[in-house]
Formats: structure tokens, C-alpha cells, sequence
């Protein structure tokens, strides 16, 4: 069954800009009585239990839930959060030819290795020589001067984070670097 | 007595929500929107004006979530006075109504002693589909006064009797 399609009255409201303003508020502050109400049925909390967890009468649960007076939108986000919910906005376009909105720039993902790898320039202090295996020992800083055999170095190091073992190792005989060398994962 | 054309507040899906109309083709609901619309309703001693607006945008608004959703906003926003004559509760104002399929027949859906023992106010599910506005008042006192639902059922008995007609 249908009705006809005489001009309803809410038609008539849209059909101006004011009555097309008043209309956006009171349908806002209609589908927001709605959503309190329904968030707090479904939570199977009452009214006391409510007013207990905000922290506020009655009363004024009372009042927010038979929509009387105008609602802040952090009142709505409380009581919908107090109910087990969080209040998520959004809008949509309400005339012909107005654009939807842009979704906000996303960063790429980056790609989930197993364990990420970086490298770094670190300086070595100090080294002892002739040491378990043909390889120098070494002791790695940020902050100190590096020498390997009385000689300054530059030290680079790819290590894994997570584990903090040391993968590879280069020497330089050069002028310091000031920048963390990328490389490339896997 | 002929056909009418009943303002229609709002239509959906669910309900098409219509001013009652009266023998002398008048339309108290009708009327009574057109002042409260413009905050002039003289008989509503507790809403200034822009309260007068305000509560007007909200039951448009209501009307309209009644028509294409089946409900209104808070389960506590209706309330049958007696004899299949409910009402829309919003602030201080109510607004009596009653369904109907449009044939001129009505059948109240519950009795209301037993709609008087539920305390949740249920939402009839099986409402017809034209909702028909009777009366608007102020609810001043803790019940609505008899004369307020008398008038309500003789708007409805007439209104029905428009439906009637060949």
C-alpha cells in the first residue's frame, strides 16, 4: 500500500533551504535518540546502571534518552561509550552533483618481513685484537671517537632489531659520515 | 460528504502519517502545526516560540523516522490513552492518532487494560498503515484529561466516515 504523492510535509521542508536546515538538525537530533536507545537496550544496562557508570543522576540519563534539549556531541560519544559503544560520524552528499568525501591519504602499508633490518653508522672505541677468531672484536658507540688499531674508522653495521644480532660489518679508513645508510629489506 | 485529501506529514515504507480530517473538512493537527511551526500556538503556555519551532522540527523529523523505519525514536514517545487512540509524546506536547487501512474500518489492536499492564509500552508491530493524527494538546496535568480523548475519537469517527464514501 502506498500513499499518494501529494506533497508530504516533510517534502514541503526540504524543498526550502531553511526548511532544509531545521530538517538536518532535528532529523540529527532524532537518529541520535535513536542510537543512544538502541546502544543502551542492546547493552542490557539500565538506566541506574548508566547514570552510575557516567557518574550522573538519573535524571539526566532520563532526559538524554526522551532527546530533550540539544546534546553535545562528547554527551553522545559518553553515554554511547558507557554503553559499550563508540560513536563513529560520518556524512554523505544530500543533493545532486555534490562530490562524496575524499577518504584521507593513507600511507602505504609497509611490507611485513619477519625481521626487520636496518642499518646504522656506528663508531668503534675499542678493539682488541688477537681476540676469539680471526676477527677483531669490537665495541660499538654512538658518541666516542673510533679507532681500530690506533687507526680512525668509520663503522657500518646492518643488524637485525629484533634480535640485535649483527649481520654484517664494514670498515672504512675515511672522514666520518653523519647519516644512517638505508638499505634495502630482505 | 465527499472524498478528502488528508495532509500528509510524512510516507514510507512502513506508515504514511496523515492529519486527521473532520466532518466540516477541518483538521485540528493541521491547524495546530501551522501555528507551532511558526511559534504562534497560543494555547501552548509552556514553549516560547523558538521551543514552539523546535519541538515542531523534531516531530517532522520523528514523523518522518516513523514512516520509513516503523518506529519512533524512544519506546517511550507513545502511549495508548484508550480505545486504540495513541499518542506521540515529545516534551509538554502530545499529539493523539489512530490506524487505520483506509477502508473507513477500525479495530482498536489491544485493549487497553492489557496495554495498560505492560511496562515497556511495546510498539504495536501490526499497526495498519495510515496513521491518522487527531488531536494536539499541552499535558499539563499527570493524566491526559478525558474531554482531550473524547475529542480524539470523534475526530477519528468522523475522519473514518470520509473514508466511507463512494
Amino acid at each position: 500500500m502506498t500513499a499518494s504523492r501529494r506533497q508530504s510535509l516533510v517534502e514541503e521542508r526540504d524543498s526550502t533551504r531553511e526548511g532544509r536546515l531545521a530538517m538536518a538538525g532535528a532529523r540529527a537530533a532524532v537518529s541520535t535518540v535513536t542510537l543512544i536507545n538502541q546502544a543502551l537496550d542492546t547493552s542490557g544496562l539500565n538506566r541506574a546502571e548508566l547514570a552510575a557508570i557516567l557518574e550522573v543522576t538519573p535524571g539526566r540519563v532520563s532526559q538524554v534518552l526522551n532527546g530533550d534539549g540539544n546534546l553535545r556531541v562528547s554527551t553522545i560519544a559518553r553515554f554511547l561509550r558507557a554503553a559499550g559503544y563508540r560513536l563513529k560520524l560520518t556524512a554523505e552528499p544530500a543533493d545532486a552533483g555534490i562530490a562524496p568525501l575524499r577518504e584521507p591519504a593513507s600511507r602505504r602499508p609497509k611490507p611485513k618481513a619477519a625481521a626487520p633490518r636496518y642499518a646504522a653508522l656506528y663508531t668503534v672505541t675499542t678493539v682488541t685484537d688477537g681476540g676469539v677468531g680471526p676477527e677483531p672484536v669490537v665495541q660499538l658507540s654512538r658518541s666516542h671517537p673510533a679507532r681500530i688499531l690506533d687507526r680512525p674508522v668509520n663503522y657500518f653495521v646492518v643488524l637485525d632489531m629484533d634480535t640485535g644480532v649483527v649481520e654484517h660489518l664494514t670498515v672504512h679508513e675515511a672522514a666520518p659520515v653523519a647519516v644512517p645508510v638505508p638499505v634495502s629489506h630482505g | 460528504m465527499t472524498k478528502v485529501e488528508r495532509r500528509i506529514i510524512a510516507a514510507g515504507d512502513q506508515f504514511a502519517v496523515e492529519c486527521a480530517v473532520r466532518t466540516d473538512l477541518s483538521s485540528p493537527v493541521s491547524d495546530f502545526l501551522d501555528t507551532v511551526q511558526v511559534g504562534t500556538a497560543d494555547h501552548v503556555e509552556d514553549l516560547e516560540p523558538d521551543e514552539q519551532i523546535e519541538w515542531f522540527d523534531w516531530f517532522t523529523a520523528a514523523c518522518e523516522a516513523l514512516a520509513d523505519n516503523g518506529t519512533l525514536p524512544h519506546r517511550q514517545d507513545h502511549n495508548q490513552l484508550l480505545d486504540g487512540i495513541w499518542e506521540i509524546k515529545h516534551g509538554v506536547l502530545r499529539v493523539s492518532f489512530f490506524d487505520t487501512d483506509g477502508t473507513g474500518e477500525y479495530e482498536p489492536l489491544i485493549d487497553y487494560d492489557s496495554y495498560s499492564r505492560f511496562t515497556t509500552r511495546p510498539w504495536p508491530e501490526d499497526f495498519c498503515y495510515y496513521l491518522r493524527l487527531t488531536t494536539a494538546f499541552e499535558k499539563t496535568t499527570p493524566k491526559t484529561p478525558p474531554a482531550e480523548i473524547e475529542l480524539a475519537k470523534t475526530v477519528r469517527t468522523e475522519d473514518l466516515e470520509h473514508d466511507r464514501q463512494p
